[in-house]
């Protein structure tokens, strides 16, 4: 009976979007003014922009009234919110990590997404994670430098475009499209804290605009946000000042860091005669964030410095710029140029304050500058498109130049002065061993056609050749079709290969850290692939992750108000790198052994082409939308993503990896296969409400070779505004308003997982709990 | 949690329209911004003819929106031509994507032969154009130029100019 009645009420759902069908003639000009056309996307084809029915490549598209209907003011969040399969947890207690959390796309790794801004290619973090999170051995991009603020819409490509864009495109393109001259200048500012306590946050940021000549424009936002820690910590059960007392109360606090973020961003153009453009955009983000690592317990510490033990505290200082500047003349007729010039950087440094070094005893000083890391990119397009009879025709070189360093710190926070442990607890600091000033360069041309076999009928296929002066030359392909088969219905498929060159950080990192281990302090060097001490343990220097996609589906719009896609996508990729499992010292030879001594470490670990993958899935879009009397509106946008990764196999080489049951399920099982979220809004001027419903699917983590599995969560994030004037807004708004709680980690008879930390590190939606906030914008 | 989801798709009285394209909505708009235009020079077509310059595409979806449809109680004609010596009389001038000096060519066209010129392009209300349309977070804008308008001998009506960004015409 029960499934009687759904179909009924869905075929009467159907047929009443068909009966009510129209067209616009009947809509009088202030209602077309408050109608929303379709959204349009650049990415995914050099051939210009195109909308969801027409599309032939998966593409999502979130738009400036759906950010700020949301209320969130990171991008992280922003795609959180909107994407299924964005997957950006926020660990605790894992060094630079907690600074700049990881994020991906699909179950994939962080570097395996490509971020643009304004179809630029955007320069990775100089940071590496190196600890047991999410997109371990990677160095994605920050999508927090940008300041939300300055954002017009976000594209996002759900289809593997080397061929197209080159390294890094494999789980997906993300396009970040600025503000452009047609924004109102405006003010806003967002206060919040968290229910369980901590969190206690405030941002404000400023958009001005200034118009130029022809509707050219500059356009400056600014950005400030602060943020308090918060702690979901359990007790510290180690042995506190003596074998036997527990202590039995927190110790160590666990949550998101303390945080300062000061942003900018820029964007302009300038129109010239003879249809000739300048336009530039930059962003800058200054971040000073700290977290603790772990107590160190009196007994351990054993030090008249610290008696009653210590809490070493982490904090990153980040300095993060890109600016592009470019001339671009249209042609007419569909030919145009582009040349421009894009400089990245990415600065991280450390600093370790209440800390102490061990082998200096109580000479040791209690802060310490523990070095830094820095990456910077620039890169050179030249792009050209025209029409060849009825051919798009684009084509393009690049060349790009990329630089990586490691500073080493202080000497008190690396130095081994006695038999004791060596450099600034909680995170000890880069030696001049690790000092690395590197460089590479690459070049690429490519080649992009797209042409109508019939006007229902469309083919577009793409080449491209990279040359890196590091690891060689890679030609990729891709080629995409679409066919309408009916004026709603629309089926494509696409295939395409692609790679992601090792990152220099991946190539040359090195450093030391002090990590628990089943309640026990160990030194491990991360070592470079290219290091004496890895090349006896098997390592070799790096090569390219290479890949190969299919996406097939179909796009379905019945009526203007309602479509439905559907997309199915594979994606195999080999020599995917990986950080080493943890090789101890005492499995060695002597003389191997004597290189770990000479490092001060008891294990080694190393960057390595380690595993081939598959990872295949599905993607269902659905996007309704009625309008009410009176111009008000509810929209439903739902979306499920579900995405399978499996190891296909180990390499060689993989020292380890292939029996470690923790980097195995890293892969496959650490992110949540399945997400789906349904969104609604309720637009009933000058009250707006935004209804998020998510649900993130289960996922495994590990402790000690044995897997745990961590149950599906459930959240609700809803935003209420009222706009007091035409002007002037203000909103009510929570994240995960229910304050719902991952899993916890089962007592596993560790001192760490599962008592001080509760919580698996993998939990997508964090465990900070709900978040509830004010905020309000004036528009001038 | 499916009977919620299907109390919301019915709770509220149905009455549907958006996520149309662009170039849907440009062409509901182009109707009705002629409601609020008059010519000041009496045009005697019988027909109220919609001409497009070069957008073929565009051209064609207003012949199919516009088919057995009426602008100010006359039948729409819609032409699209390729140079400027096919446009003759029209009452509405649509001008899609061309290199600027055409672009000040039929701008000068335009004028001396009275006819409202509406384009996407950027900048074409500062070099001369009448109507700029644009969009702001997907929603349809116009930028105007009132003293393109008066050279053209065009009055347009003061709750159109109201919801609309009035433009300074460039000084050549």
């Amino acid at each position: 009976m029960k499934k009687i009645s759904l179909s009924f009420y869905a075929l009467a759902f159907l047929f009443s979007t068909l009966a009510y069908a129209e067209d616009l003639s009947s809509n009088s000009l202030e209602e077309l003014m408050g109608m929303e056309s379709e959204a349009k996307a650049v990415v995914g084809s050099r051939s210009g922009s195109r909308d969801f029915l027409n599309s032939i490549v998966p593409i999502d598209v979130i738009t400036n009234s759906q950010i700020q209907n949301s209320g969130q003011k990171k991008l992280t969040q922003i795609l959180s919110y909107f994407i299924p399969g964005f997957n950006s947890p926020t660990p605790a207690i894992k060094d630079g990590s907690d600074h700049v959390p990881a994020s991906s796309l699909r179950g994939l790794n962080p570097d395996q997404v490509l971020v643009l801004i304004n179809g630029k290619r955007l320069h990775t973090s100089a940071l590496l994670h190196v600890n047991d999170t999410v997109g371990r051995g990677t160095s994605g991009a920050n999508l927090n430098t940008i300041a939300v603020a300055s954002i017009d819409h976000i594209e996002i490509l759900r289809d593997g475009a080397a061929a197209q864009y080159g390294s890094d495109a494999i789980a997906g393109v993300i396009n970040v499209i600025l503000k452009n001259g047609n924004y109102t200048n405006s003010v806003s500012s967002k206060i919040g804290m968290n229910l369980d306590g901590g969190g206690e946050s405030a941002q404000a940021d400023l958009f001005y605009t200034v118009p130029l000549d022809y509707d050219g424009y500059l356009n400056v936002t600014a950005d400030v946000q602060t943020q308090n820690k918060t702690d979901r910590a359990g007790i510290d059960t180690r042995d506190q000042y003596s074998v036997g007392d527990t202590g039995g109360s927190k110790t160590t606090p666990l949550g998101q860091p303390e945080a300062t973020n000061y942003l900018l961003a820029l964007n302009s153009k300038a129109y010239f005669d003879n249809d000739v453009a300048l336009y530039t955009s930059g962003i800058l983000n200054y971040q000073d964030s700290s977290n603790n690592a772990y107590f160190r317990t009196p007994k351990d510490v054993n030090s008249s410095l610290y008696p009653n033990g210590f809490l070493p505290n982490i904090k990153t200082k980040m300095l993060d710029y890109s600016l592009t500047a470019g001339f671009t003349q249209d042609l007419g007729s569909g030919s145009s140029w582009d040349l421009s010039q894009t400089m990245g950087s990415n600065d991280f440094h450390y600093y370790v304050s209440n800390s102490m070094n061990y082998s200096m005893g109580t000479a040791s000083p209690t802060s310490f500058d523990a070095g830094g890391l820095s990456a910077l990119q620039a890169v050179t397009n030249l792009d050209y498109k025209t029409k060849v009879s009825d051919i798009k025709v684009a084509m393009g070189l690049e060349y790009k130049y990329e630089t990586y360093k490691i500073e080493a710190g202080d000497r008190a926070s690396y130095a081994q002065d006695s038999n004791a442990s060596a450099g600034s607890q909680g995170f000890p600091g880069f030696r001049p061993e690790n000092e690395v000033a590197t460089s590479r360069n690459n070049y690429s041309i490519y080649l992009d056609l797209n042409y109508n076999i019939t006007p229902a009928f469309l083919v577009d296929g793409a080449v491209r050749f990279e040359d890196y002066s590091d690891f060689g030359s890679t030609t990729n392909y891709k080629l995409a079709l679409s066919y309408k088969l009916h004026p709603s219905l629309l089926v494509r498929a696409s295939g395409s290969t692609g790679f992601k060159a090792p990152s220099l950080g991946q190539s040359h990192f090195t450093s030391n850290s002090t990590t628990v281990v089943n309640g026990v302090l160990s030194a491990t060097g991360t070592l470079s692939p290219i290091d004496t001490l890895a090349q006896a343990l098997g390592a070799k220097a790096l090569k390219a992750e290479t890949s190969e996609h299919f996406t097939t589906g179909f796009v379905y719009k019945p009526v203007d108000n309602l479509s439905v896609s559907t997309d199915y996508f594979y994606t195999k990729i080999k020599d995917r790198i990986m950080l080493s499992t943890d090789i101890a010292k005492s499995a060695q030879t002597v003389a191997t052994q004597a290189l770990y001594t000479a490092r001060g470490i008891t294990q080694a670990r190393y960057l390595t082409n380690a595993v081939n993958t598959q990872t295949q899935g599905l993607d269902l879009r659905v996007n309704y939308l009625y309008l009410l009397e009176n111009s008000a509106n509810l929209s439903f946008n739902g979306a499920f993503s579900y995405a399978k990764t499996k190891v296909l196999s180990f390499n060689s080489g993989a020292n380890g990896l292939a029996a470690s049951v923790l980097e195995k399920n890293r892969i496959e099982n650490a992110q949540p296969k399945d997400n789906l979220k349904l969104l609604f809004n309720y637009d009933l001027k000058p009250i707006n409400i935004a209804l998020n419903v998510n649900r993130y699917g289960a996922f495994k983590d590990v402790y000690n070779s044995q897997v745990y599995n961590f149950d599906a969560q459930w959240s609700s994030d809803l935003d209420v505004s009222y706009a007091f004037t035409k002007k002037f807004k203000v909103a009510l708004g929570g994240t995960n308003i229910f304050n719902s709680s991952p899993d916890e980690w089962p007592n596993v008879g560790s001192a760490t997982t599962g008592s001080i930390v509760p919580y698996s590190q993998y939990s997508p939606l964090g465990y900070s709990g709900a978040y509830y906030y004010l905020r309000a914008i004036y528009e001038f | 949690m499916k009977y919620f989801l299907i109390l919301l798709l019915f709770i509220f009285p149905l009455s549907i329209n958006a996520a149309n394209s662009e170039n849907e909505i440009k062409a509901a708009v182009l109707g009705k911004l002629s409601h609020f235009v008059k010519h000041k020079s009496q045009i005697n077509n019988d027909e109220f003819i919609i001409t497009v310059f070069q957008d073929e595409t565009f051209a064609k979806l207003l012949k199919e929106k516009y088919n057995n449809k009426q602008i100010n109680h006359k039948n729409v004609l819609v032409k699209n031509v390729q140079a400027m010596e096919e446009i003759n009389s029209s009452d509405l001038l649509y001008i899609g994507k061309v290199p600027q000096e055409i672009q000040y060519q039929l701008i000068e066209y335009a004028q001396s032969n009275n006819l409202l010129t509406i384009s996407e392009e950027s900048g074409f209300a500062q070099r001369g154009g009448i109507v700029q349309l644009y969009f702001v977070s997907l929603k349809i804008r116009f930028k105007i130029n009132l003293n393109a308008a008066k050279k053209s001998n065009l009055k347009i009506s003061s709750s159109l100019l109201s919801i609309s960004t009035i433009v300074k015409g460039e000084t050549k």
